[in-house]
C-alpha cells in the first residue's frame, strides 16, 4: 500500500512540475481528477499492484497530461518538414561524407602498402593520392556540410555532434598516424590500420545516423 | 497502432472528443474514471486517459459542465460530472453538425455521387 501511494504521489509530482506556469485553476483541476482516478483505482483493487500499473500506463506519461493542458487540446505541431529541410539535411551528410571518407581510405592505404609493398597497389594508390591532391575540394565541402548540418532542424543533437566532429576526426587521424609512423612495423600497423579505421567506422555510424535521420 | 493512424487520430479527436464527453454525460453525470474507462476502451477517442482531466477542466471553464461531490461506497467521494444546459445546447448542436460532416465525408471517401 505505501509503495503504491509513494509512485502515485510520483506520479502526481511529475505531473505537478510540468504543469508549473499554468493557471492555478486549471492546474489543481488536473492534479484532483488525477489524484481522484488513482485512488479509486487503488480504492477498487486495494491488494493488486498491477491495477495500479496498469492505471498510470493508462494515463499516459505526464507530459502527455501537461501538454495537453498547456495546448488546450490543440494536436501537438506535427514534424513535417519542407523538401527544403531534407536537402539541407542531405547536403550535410553527404558532404560530411564526401570531404572525409576517401582520405580516411587513402590513408590506411598508404601506410599498408608501406608495410607489405606491392607495386599493383602502389599504382592504384598513387592514381587515387593525385586525384585527392590536385583538389583543394576538401575543407569547402567539409564547410558547407559542416553549415547544412548545424542548420538542419531534422538531427537530433548526439547526431549533429557526431557529424559535426567527423571532419576534425579526420585530421586528427592524419596527425597521429604521420607521428606514428616513424616508428617500427608495430606502430606503422596501428597508424595503418587502426586509427584511420577506427575514424572510418566513427564517419560510417554517423553518417548512417544523419541519413537515416534526413530521409524519416 | 502505426504512426501514421495516430497522428491522423490526433487530429480527428479535435473537436470531436470534447462532445463525446458531453454525449456520455447526457441524462446521468459521470465520475471521472468511469469516462475515462468509457473513451479509454478502445483507445480511438481517448489516446491516454491522463488528456481527459484538461479536456475536463476545459469544459468546466466553458460552462458545459458542472462537478459535484458524491458520497461513494467504496472509497473518496467522488467528483461527479454533468451537462449543464449550457452543454446540452452544445451537444445537441453537434449531434446535429456531426451528421451532416460524416455524411459529406463518407460520401467523399466512397467516390459518391458528384
Amino acid at each position: 500500500m505505501t509503495t503504491a501511494h509513494a509512485r502515485v504521489e510520483s506520479y502526481l509530482g511529475e505531473l505537478d512540475r510540468m504543469l508549473a506556469g499554468l493557471d492555478p485553476a486549471t492546474r489543481d483541476d488536473v492534479l484532483a481528477g488525477i489524484r481522484e482516478h488513482l485512488d479509486a483505482t487503488l480504492a477498487e483493487h486495494p491488494e493488486d499492484p498491477r491495477a495500479l500499473n496498469d492505471a498510470l500506463l493508462r494515463l499516459g506519461p505526464p507530459e502527455h497530461v501537461a501538454a495537453d493542458a498547456r495546448s488546450g487540446g490543440a494536436p501537438p505541431p506535427s514534424r513535417r518538414w519542407g523538401p527544403g529541410a531534407v536537402a539541407w539535411a542531405s547536403v550535410g551528410v553527404l558532404a560530411t561524407g564526401v570531404a572525409t571518407a576517401p582520405f580516411l581510405v587513402l590513408e590506411s592505404m598508404t601506410y599498408l602498402i608501406g608495410i607489405f609493398g606491392d607495386r599493383v597497389a602502389d599504382e592504384l594508390y598513387l592514381g587515387g593520392l593525385s586525384i585527392l591532391a590536385s583538389a583543394s575540394w576538401a575543407t569547402p565541402i567539409w564547410l558547407a556540410g559542416l553549415v547544412a548540418v548545424v542548420v538542419s532542424p531534422r538531427f537530433t543533437r548526439r547526431t549533429r555532434m557526431l557529424l559535426a566532429v567527423c571532419g576534425p576526426a579526420t585530421l586528427a587521424s592524419r596527425w597521429a598516424s604521420t607521428a606514428l609512423a616513424l616508428g617500427n612495423t608495430d606502430s606503422r600497423l596501428v597508424a595503418a590500420a587502426v586509427i584511420p579505421m577506427a575514424v572510418a567506422v566513427g564517419v560510417t555510424i554517423a553518417c548512417r545516423l544523419g541519413w537515416k535521420e534526413a530521409m524519416s | 497502432m502505426d504512426p501514421g493512424d495516430s497522428a491522423i487520430l490526433t487530429h480527428l479527436r479535435r473537436g470531436a472528443l470534447e462532445h463525446c464527453v458531453l454525449a456520455l454525460l447526457d441524462g446521468e453525470p459521470m465520475y471521472g474514471l468511469d469516462i475515462a474507462r468509457r473513451l479509454g476502451e478502445d483507445e480511438v477517442l481517448l489516446a491516454g486517459e491522463g488528456t481527459l482531466y484538461p479536456l475536463l477542466s476545459r469544459l468546466r471553464k466553458q460552462g458545459l459542465v458542472d462537478t459535484s461531490w458524491v458520497e461513494s461506497p467504496s472509497g473518496p467521494p467522488r467528483r461527479y460530472y454533468e451537462l449543464t444546459p449550457t452543454g446540452e445546447v452544445a451537444l445537441a448542436t453537434f449531434r446535429r453538425t456531426w451528421k451532416s460532416f460524416r455524411d459529406a465525408v463518407d460520401t467523399t471517401l466512397e467516390g459518391g455521387p458528384r
